[in-house]
């Protein structure tokens, strides 16, 4: 009966939270661009197109991985938009040694595209400036309420 | 005029001195004319409709290709294997691929490339849209799938896993043969070329009939020589004469029976006067006989069909221009080859049994005839009267509901061009999606667009609510990322698919004509030719009363008696008014087809009421009782009538089995409208003109000095 019990305000919690979430105002377009435009430094650049995207994703992350091999394999999707990445951990992964590595690398978006396509296994204590970028890109995903990776947020057209 | 009896010895002396130059002239000229102006034939009607279509003009002009769309039904019964499973599903998946290597092929539809988006929120931090491919599928996903959302594809599949649909798209028609298709299947074109094999196999078996026919009846070979060559040289003539004067190049296949049923009848009328001339006149008399009494009422039978069709001459479409020329020339043609070609042909043969068999049936009918019963001829005009006012109230009333054309499970698709696709106009593209299942509800599956893609992929995005311009940007964004948007857009026009579950497709059309939500053009053939359908539906038939009316009128003129409009008319309407009700109770769409049996049933209607009537005014006028002027007529018209009708629904109804689609509608409208004709000719005209006869209403005797 208690287990019973336990398990249906678990269940309550739950969906109560889930509710929350949904509840949580979204920023506005103009306030959102203003934010990923203040960390845009710190995106690893990927592709030429016309059209820009930020995308928040976990280099260790299975979804972000067939994110990366989907946009990367289709020459399309290269020539019609260009990504600004923000590496941002999902904690349960462990993956902050692995963005540091990646960050902390000559060749960023060589490295990311090694880490997450050929599984190269990359791991690296941060440094100050790294780890300044990690919190600068936290700050901004908290502020976006970026909860999945990957996430993607796609400039309008001017 | 029907008293008039023209003197043709001297015509018939010339004939005879220069019967092998007249008989040699014609062979030539025809062949001369066959070479010049060769005709292509086609079995199809695609091209007949689509040149006169205007959405046709209207998608081209916005740069919009079309394309053929069709579908592959394929049935795996127990014979194959009792149940769907991995080896089939491989099986049917690799016909697909099969199907899209086929050249000229651009899309395939079916159960084994089919995007489903999966409706996967959850609470994970890690999570993507997905698109999955059911190509991609195993079997029991597959299965589950589409158990879990049948509606979806219950236009690719049936419930019990046995008959899949593969809808195709091409720039052409896709031939299949090459394909290693399981279980047995069904397609449904024919690709618009002739099978020339079939059809000459079927032309020898006509002549071999023709043949045993003519000997059975005639016990003359020259009966059955003459007919041939007549009517080679009349179909030749009047085919090549369109080419020469039109510069149409291209015919149906089926039209050739206009030339040949018309030409047969009228031939008959001559042969059957000189066969049965010799029994006690010399066989120069028979000639004199069968020209003096036939060249009159088949003059006014060809005056008749040019002044009732001419008309339709100045229509600006290619079917109704063939339709009428080939009624026309046929008429003519064979009239001038009766009075040059026969008589020639026949002056070097003579009967020695003059005697036609079967002529006791004139007698029967006469007493018949004589009895009629005039409360079950008014009630039967009546209601024949009714049923071409509800044709006329059908037809032209508020919506055409009078030609239909159901299908199911098939597919249609629009185009809808777009400068830029914003949520404005994915809003409009959803409620004109919503106002086509509003008006058709069951009668349609789903509607397939971008509109559909953007929502559901909307959906499934956790990172997105409502559908603002955001979240239209990010659905786009997964369209490119999962490589979708060839199906459902190019870069002037977005693609949508209805799929049609049991609807007359009529209806759609007219509808989604008249929508002004939004602009949309046709761009599958089958649309296309169904909305030309329904745009000349009212003119062709318009174009049909018109010539009755004309036919009656110039009845009434060359009998110079008003109630003989009356009787023009009504001959002419019964066949097409009982047909017409047929077609509509059994809602057969409208084709070429049955334009075509509706003109041969107007060419003969009108040859044999001119013919009845002829004989009955002059035997009248000369004194004869009724019942000798009606067992004349049946004598001298209604047995010629008789042979060639009943060798007409022989020829047609062969024709109905044969395996080529379009000869086998010609095959069975042209039998059910000849039978009505044939009914019609012995039934109905000597009756009314009994009927008019003993009104008074009609002067037999006024030109008597």
């Amino acid at each position: 009966m208690i287990k019973v019990l336990v398990l249906s305000m678990f269940l309550i919690s739950s969906v109560l939270s889930a509710k929350e979430h949904k509840e949580t105002e979204r920023l506005s377009y103009k306030a959102s661009l203003s934010l990923l435009k203040s960390i845009h430094s710190d995106a690893i650049i990927l592709g030429s197109g016309e059209k820009f995207v930020y995308v928040f994703l976990d280099p260790v992350c299975k979804h972000s991985r067939k994110f990366i091999s989907l946009v990367s394999k289709n020459p399309k999707m290269l020539s019609k938009y260009q990504y600004g990445i923000f590496l941002y951990t999902i904690p349960r992964l462990k993956s902050t040694d692995v963005i540091s590595a990646i960050y902390m690398s000559k060749n960023a978006q060589e490295t990311l595209l090694e880490v997450m396509l050929q599984g190269s296994k990359q791991s690296s204590k941060g440094d100050q400036t790294t780890e300044r970028k990690v919190g600068r890109i936290t700050k901004v995903a908290e502020a976006l309420d970026v909860r999945k990776r990957p996430y993607i947020f796609i400039q309008r057209e001017q | 005029m029907y008293y008039y009896t023209p003197d043709v010895n001297r015509y018939i002396k010339f004939i005879l001195r220069y019967r092998a130059y007249i008989i040699f002239f014609t062979f030539f000229f025809t062949l001369f004319m066959t070479v010049m102006f060769t005709p292509k034939f086609l079995s199809s009607d695609e091209l007949f409709w689509l040149k006169d279509s205007q959405q046709l003009e209207q998608t081209q002009s916005k740069k919009l290709s079309t394309y053929h769309l069709t579908k592959l039904t394929v049935r795996i019964d127990d014979t194959v294997k009792p149940f769907f499973d991995e080896e089939v599903h491989q099986s049917l998946s690799a016909l697909h691929k099969e199907i899209l290597a086929l050249e000229g092929v651009e899309k395939v539809h079916s159960l084994f490339n089919n995007d489903f988006v999966e409706n996967k929120k959850s609470d994970e931090e890690s999570e993507m849209l997905t698109i999955i491919n059911t190509g991609d599928m195993d079997t029991l996903r597959l299965q589950k799938l589409v158990k879990d959302l049948n509606n979806d594809y219950s236009n690719l599949v049936d419930d019990d896993f046995k008959t899949f649909n593969y809808f195709i798209s091409g720039d052409k028609f896709i031939d299949i043969s090459t394909l290693d298709i399981p279980g047995t299947y069904t397609y449904d074109q024919d690709g618009g070329a002739i099978n020339w094999y079939f059809l000459g196999s079927f032309l020898l078996f006509l002549l071999l009939i023709t043949f045993i026919i003519f000997n059975l009846l005639f016990r003359c070979k020259a009966a059955f020589y003459s007919a041939v060559l007549l009517i080679t040289f009349t179909t030749a003539l009047s085919f090549t004469t369109i080419v020469m004067v039109t510069g149409i190049e291209t015919i149906h296949v089926s039209m050739i029976f206009i030339t040949i049923s018309i030409t047969l009848v009228d031939f008959l009328y001559f042969y059957y006067r000189w066969h049965v001339s010799q029994y006690k006149v010399s066989r120069d008399n028979a000639l004199v006989k069968m020209l003096n009494r036939n060249m009159m009422p088949a003059m006014w039978t060809s005056i008749i069909t040019v002044l009732g069709l001419g008309s339709l001459l100045f229509i600006d479409s290619d079917i109704i221009k063939l339709l009428s020329l080939s009624v026309i020339l046929a008429s003519v043609l064979s009239y001038l080859l009766n009075l040059t070609f026969l008589p020639s042909f026949l002056s070097y043969y003579e009967v020695t049994y003059a005697r036609v068999p079967y002529t006791k049936i004139g007698y029967l009918l006469t007493t018949r005839s004589l009895h009629y019963n005039k409360k079950f001829l008014f009630g039967f005009l009546g209601v024949v009267y009714l049923l071409l006012i509800v044709g006329g109230y059908m037809l032209y009333g508020k919506s055409n509901n009078f030609f239909k054309l159901n299908v199911k499970n098939e597919q249609m698709e629009l185009k809808i061009p777009y400068k830029q696709i914003d949520l404005p106009f994915i809003q409009s593209i959803e409620k004109f999606s919503e106002s086509l299942q509003e008006r058709f509800e069951d009668e349609i599956d789903e509607v397939s667009s971008i509109s559909t893609l953007i929502h559901n992929l909307n959906d499934s995005n956790s990172q997105t609510d409502e559908l603002d311009e955001d979240a239209l940007q990010q659905a786009l964004f997964y369209i490119d990322l999962y490589d979708m948007s060839e199906k459902y857009f190019d870069e002037n026009a977005v693609n949508i698919v209805i799929n049609l579950s049991d609807i007359n497709k009529v209806d759609l059309i007219e509808w989604l004509m008249n929508y002004e939500g939004i602009e949309l053009y046709f761009v599958d053939n089958a649309t296309l030719i169904g909305s030309a359908k329904y745009n000349k539906a009212i003119m062709l038939t318009s174009s049909i009363l018109t010539a009755l009316v004309i036919i009656g009128l110039i009845i009434g003129w060359i009998f110079q008696a008003g109630p003989m409009v009356f009787l023009g008319l009504t001959i002419n309407a019964i066949p097409l008014v009982l047909f017409g009700t047929i077609v509509t109770i059994l809602a057969i769409p409208l084709s070429i087809e049955m334009l075509i049996a509706m003109s041969i049933s107007l060419g003969l209607a009108s040859d044999a009421t001119i013919h009845f009537a002829f004989k009955y005014f002059r035997f009248r006028y000369f004194g004869r009782t009724q019942k000798q002027t009606l067992a004349k007529i049946y004598f001298y018209s209604g047995i010629p009538v008789i042979i060639g009708s009943v060798m007409l629904i022989g020829v047609f109804l062969m024709l109905y089995f044969s395996q080529v689609e379009s000869l086998k509608l010609i095959g069975l409208y042209s039998s059910i409208l000849i039978s009505l004709s044939l009914f019609t000719d012995l039934f109905i005209i000597p009756v009314i003109l009994l009927l008019l006869d003993n009104s008074g209403k009609i002067n037999f005797n006024r030109n008597k000095s």
